[in-house]
């Protein structure tokens, strides 16, 4: 009996840890975005081609993210229930302020006033294969100009 | 060699359109990476070795229409698009492609 009460004890604490793990990797992300976002506010953005003195270049970056287990299990309720899930779109959201970050960090490198023509694209992994579902790679380019 | 994903180049004067060039690249991720990422599923955020493997898979597809641009004697690209799409398990392809150009 008490063999049996230490391994569901064992079950419960990590599972517990996985959460918060993943409460605090959100969390943590979150604030870094914030402070990335206030300190390179100067770079401007658009989404259409815009009229400047000169081109500087293309810039683009991407990246890869992937819900944590929680929020991809609500999400596969939502796939259920239908609905809009809070979870999924906010991991999307942050993804591609993360990408846009890196993208004006690409257009300071260049010595760029900002970035233009600004397009997303967007490749989901789960082409059948379970273990690739809830992954995401979310690409951002432009081009810097001055 | 200037690029941009705009149709036209402020600041530069184009002379002539030498015509569509791109360039491509299959990669397949190996299973390091995807055991890593496999417990960073767990916990969610950002796949590092996954975006590693895009941005090397991106680079090359990228200089592999600069290749082609400089082969016809260009100097510059113009209204480069990027295309990604996801062919078999664990494998995706990466596309760009844009419109070759002399600038002055």
């Amino acid at each position: 009996m008490m063999f049996l009460a230490f391994e569901w004890l064992a079950l419960f604490s990590s599972i517990g840890l996985a959460f918060f793990s993943s409460r605090w990797i959100k969390h943590r992300h979150v604030q870094q975005l914030q402070n990335a976002e206030q300190r390179l506010a100067r770079i401007s953005l658009s989404s259409a081609s815009i009229n400047c003195q000169q081109t500087l270049g293309l810039v683009g970056t991407e990246l890869v993210i992937s819900l944590d287990a929680f929020t991809a299990f609500s999400l596969w309720l939502r796939t259920l229930l239908g609905g809009n899930s809070a979870g999924a779109n906010e991991l999307l959201q942050r993804g591609r302020r993360e990408a846009v970050i890196r993208l004006k960090r690409e257009a300071v490198a260049l010595g760029a006033k900002g970035v233009m023509n600004l397009r997303f694209e967007q490749l989901t992994f789960s082409s059948g294969e379970r273990r690739n579902q809830n992954r995401f790679s979310i690409q951002a380019y432009g081009t810097a100009y001055l | 060699m200037i690029t941009s994903n705009t149709e036209l180049l402020h600041g530069y004067r184009i002379s002539k359109q030498l015509g569509l060039v791109s360039g491509s690249t299959v990669r397949a991720k190996h299973i390091g990476r995807d055991f890593m990422a496999g417990l960073k599923n767990i916990v969610g955020g950002e796949l590092k070795g996954y975006t590693e493997l895009m941005s090397e898979a991106r680079e090359e597809a990228y200089l592999r229409m600069l290749e082609e641009a400089k082969k016809m004697g260009a100097n510059g690209v113009i209204n480069v698009r990027f295309s990604t799409a996801s062919i078999t398990q664990g494998a995706s392809e990466l596309l760009v492609y844009g419109t070759a150009v002399i600038i002055e």
